[in-house]
């Protein structure tokens, strides 16, 4: 298969540092040197070389950290989909996790323009023990009449594994045209989706009286629902009219887990 | 031998204790919140419900199920079981669903003589599968000799008709209100059975959001007729 786009990075840990070890990038993606913001855990940022996504493209990202590695994955900048007139555009993600490893996922949002068509499937491989924090969003992009949702659809699918079973498949699909999506039970007058899922040896039962609190000053900007995974983790869905009520929303979720862990609180310097 | 016909209105009667009856799947917060308040609105979301997780979820798992045990692939019925639990992400609905399953197969074991249902059911004990109704349902259907689009066709119909009588109670509507709805969905069942032997396996569980958070956020409410 021809890729657009191809990154490979492996994690390890040496002492109390984690290292990337091994990166491999080739065609529009790129990674930057690793960010240190603490000395323990690097912050990796990808980057998409060309304008944005094209009809076609085919972008894969394959992640390992090895036992008791940490490391962040973020994006430079938003994915910008842009019309797909004759084949959509696909991204794979794998991710292993070994036991003891921390896994931070804070892309920025997905932008999809008129007519675009993506596909997304991301596969989480996790050995009991490690933290996973995984997060996305999708956002409309502006069209020509200047009305959202005029991308034509959104297919994503996410799959975690704990030990080799299936504990969560988050299937979304996303298609304006063939579904009302301003009305009940989809968007509900939202234009934008953001999703979270945390599974973590320091989630607790009981976690839920913890986040209801941090998340409950949102009520008033976005829709939230949460709930408890069939391993014990958590998930977060949110509809809202804004990026940025997403991102905080899921910042706040991501320094409630920092705190767990006895990290500082997430800083991510974009340019 | 019992009959098959009269044995498979027997399943699909809403007097069948699958325990469907203490669940709404999120439609509740709807009615909570008044977005859903009389029969127009109930409708309308009936529709959006079953041509999307009704649809995706239910109606395709249903004919997988069935031809899996059609074709004798009994790994793969477990591995549709195991997805199915998997994508249920709010706790009630994926809790409600596994409790109607495993006491739908329950009661079609003590029911029936079919060496499938037994096996399924012994799996869900031991906990090598979770439960899951659409499975059940599949399975009982090819039991009782039920085609596979007459299945999938009655076992949508089932659910729209215990969601139906959920919401006569909860909203509430009147009685003949309901069962002029429960008409007036055919032709949408009958849509949905067809488009189900178009769908690709890939296909199986796609979701909408906003159905999803009214799930979650159903844990919270204050007042509740129904598990989820």
């Amino acid at each position: 298969m021809n890729m657009t786009g191809t990154l490979r990075m492996k994690a390890v840990c040496r002492g109390d540092k984690t290292v990337i070890a091994d990166t491999y990038f080739d065609g529009a993606f790129k990674v930057a040197r690793p960010i240190y913001f603490n000395e323990s855990e690097p912050t990796v940022y990808s980057l998409h070389v060309g304008g944005g996504y094209l009809g076609g493209d085919r972008y894969h990202t394959e992640v390992i950290l090895e036992p008791d590695a940490r490391m962040i994955l973020t994006t430079q900048s938003a994915a910008k989909v842009y019309k797909t007139p004759h084949e959509p555009v696909f991204q794979s993600m794998n991710v292993s996790l070994a036991a003891g490893s921390v896994f931070m996922y804070m892309p920025d949002p997905l932008i999809a323009y008129e007519q675009a068509r993506f596909e997304q499937t991301t596969t989480i491989h996790m050995k009991k023990g490690a933290t996973l924090l995984y997060s996305d969003s999708i956002t409309p992009g502006w069209s020509e009449s200047g009305r959202p949702f005029r991308y034509e659809w959104i297919w994503s699918k996410l799959k975690i594994y704990e030990n080799g079973q299936l504990q969560v498949y988050d299937h979304l699909f996303l298609k304006p045209d063939q579904q009302p999506l301003f009305s009940l039970m989809q968007m509900e007058d939202c234009t934008h989706v953001g999703s979270l899922f945390i599974v973590s040896p320091l989630l607790e039962p009981g976690w839920q009286e913890e986040l209801e609190p941090l998340l409950a000053p949102y009520n008033d900007e976005a829709r939230i629902g949460f709930s408890t995974l069939k391993n014990g983790g958590c998930t977060v869905r949110i509809l809202a009219r804004a990026s940025h009520v997403i991102e905080e929303i899921i910042l706040q979720c991501t320094n409630w887990l920092r705190r767990k862990l006895g990290q500082e609180p997430l800083q991510l310097r974009k340019y | 031998m019992i009959n098959p016909m009269l044995s498979f209105m027997q399943l699909c009667d809403s007097n069948f204790p699958s325990g469907a009856f203490s669940h709404s799947f999120g439609l509740e917060t709807y009615i909570y919140e008044g977005s859903i308040h009389n029969a127009e609105t109930f409708e309308s979301a009936m529709r959006i419900y079953m041509a999307n997780q009704m649809a995706y979820t239910d109606a395709l798992a249903c004919r997988l199920a069935y031809e899996d045990v059609e074709a004798g692939r009994f790994d793969h019925l477990t591995e549709l079981d195991h997805t199915l639990s998997a994508l249920a992400l709010p706790k009630e609905t994926r809790e409600g669903t596994r409790r109607i399953g495993e006491r739908m197969a329950k009661l079609c074991v003590d029911l029936y003589e079919s060496p499938l249902m037994n096996m399924y059911y012994q799996q869900i004990r031991q906990k090598k599968a979770v439960g899951h109704p659409s499975v059940v349902f599949a399975l009982a259907a090819h039991y009782l000799q039920a085609g596979k689009k007459d299945a999938i066709a009655a076992h949508l119909f089932s659910g729209v008709q215990s969601l139906i009588q959920n919401a006569v109670r909860a909203i509430p509507l009147g009685q003949t209100d309901g069962q002029r709805i429960l008409l007036a969905l055919q032709p949408l069942m009958r849509e949905i059975a067809d488009q189900t032997e178009e769908m690709t396996e890939e296909e199986l569980g796609m979701n909408m959001p906003g159905l999803e958070i009214a799930q979650m956020r159903h844990e919270q409410l204050p007042v509740r007729l129904f598990m989820s």
